[in-house]
């Protein structure tokens, strides 16, 4: 606790707070639109941009050294690939069955439960961690230019 | 002074012509395709879904509605548009964000060499 | 049909397009791009609108028991401009990030964000 007392001026100290409450309800409520995507309103787009305004919490509260320490771009930057090939493999699923390019294929449930859609509620998660994935790097990599004005302030 | 007026007046022009196009362009009489979604019977649909009578359907979004709970059975339509209807243009759409993230990748990785190249310029003349 | 959305988007359009032809920072004219962009996605999705609609999804439990609807008829608003929306939104977010990442290397470069001086430098 005293490491981190001496590094954070006065003036930050509301914004280290405020990002400290909100962050763990952004990231949960994230995660439960791109769950829910089929069922209710929202979706694969929607809900990850909102899981990406995480790594824009943590570095208003604090910098952008912390950030970096905590969320590796390597590995955002790998993931959003897997995360393209996995859609175009599930779409191209309904060629080979049958029907047509994007058909709805894998029903395991009647309409209104959340395996109703197949194909749909997959491509939901799938996309939707695209988004998360892709946005966080870029986040990441544009506040990264800004780090020469927190070493300056920090070594003052 | 001339030329703020030119502006002024050049603006007011462009906003009254978008106007009245977006006002002409949304009228139900003049868009054929529109869907009034009075006629649909949304009790009878869920019940049997595959003899649902679709031949006076007036429009696109129409026949997407009717005929979802037999071909997609989601109970979010506009999920149902974006990923199984029209499961091409999404494609598409995530290649974007892809191809943009990746060259901001390019761009700016010789940005941040400039910048710790002027840094160590500047660090080593103090 | 509501007129106050189209007045509005028209008010978005104009104030993009005058922003990007007589500013001079480089990020004010990025800007209006945007502003462009963010009216053009609020007349498609205005296009789509019926009077009186709910949100275009089947709700099973009142189907049903057949309990809000009138005499069992739905009506919803028009999916398909809302779903070709949520791409052009993709897009214009896209086109920002380019932008912006072309802002910070002409900085680097000139050491200014004046166009009239860009244009007189020439590196």
């Amino acid at each position: 606790m005293k490491k981190m007392k001496e590094g954070i001026n006065v003036k930050n100290i509301v914004i280290k707070c405020g990002a400290d409450a909100i962050l763990p309800f952004a990231i949960v409520f994230g995660f439960a639109v791109i769950l829910f995507g089929s069922v209710s309103p929202g979706g694969g787009f929607q809900g990850g941009v909102i899981t990406a305004s995480a790594v824009l919490l943590l570095y208003l509260g604090y910098g952008t050294k912390i950030a970096k320490q905590a969320i590796s771009s390597e590995c955002l930057r790998v993931n959003e690939g897997i995360a393209a090939v996995v859609y175009v493999v599930l779409a191209g699923i309904a060629l080979f069955m049958g029907a047509s390019f994007c058909f709805n294929t894998l029903k395991f449930g009647s309409m209104g439960e959340m395996l109703a859609g197949g194909t749909i509620t997959f491509m939901t998660y799938a996309v939707g961690y695209k988004v998360l994935t892709g946005v966080g790097f870029l986040l990441l990599m544009m506040l990264g230019l800004l780090a020469g004005k927190d070493e300056e302030e920090e070594t003052e | 002074m001339t030329r703020k007026v030119i502006t002024l007046a050049s603006i007011l022009i462009i906003f009254v012509v978008a106007v009245y196009c977006m006002h002409w362009t949304a009228r139900p009489e003049n868009s054929a395709i529109s869907y009034d979604g009075r006629g649909t019977d949304v009790v009878e649909l869920y019940e049997n879904r595959e003899d649902y009578d679709n031949s006076n359907a007036d429009g696109v979004a129409a026949i997407i509605v009717n005929t979802e709970p037999s071909k997609a059975e989601t109970v979010n339509a506009v999920a149902s548009v974006v990923f199984d209807y029209r499961g091409y243009d999404t494609i598409g759409e995530s290649f974007i964000l892809l191809a943009a993230i990746a060259s901001a990748h390019c761009i700016l990785r010789s940005a941040k060499k400039n910048k710790a190249e002027a840094e160590e310029k500047g660090g080593a003349k103090k | 049909m509501m007129t106050v959305n189209y007045v509005a988007a028209a008010i978005l359009v104009t104030l993009g397009l005058y922003t990007v032809s007589t500013q001079k920072n480089l990020i004010k004219i990025v800007i209006g791009l945007g502003i462009a962009d963010y009216g053009i996605n609020l007349f498609i999705v205005s296009v789509g609108y019926n009077r009186g609609g709910t949100a275009p999804i089947f709700n099973i439990s009142d189907i049903v028991s057949n309990l809000k609807l009138v005499g069992g008829q739905a009506f919803f608003v028009d999916p398909v401009p809302q779903a070709l929306t949520l791409t052009s939104i993709v897009i214009g977010a896209c086109v920002n990030a380019m932008a912006l990442s072309l802002v910070v290397k002409l900085y680097q470069q000139y050491h200014t964000t004046n166009t009239d001086e860009i244009r007189r430098l020439r590196g």
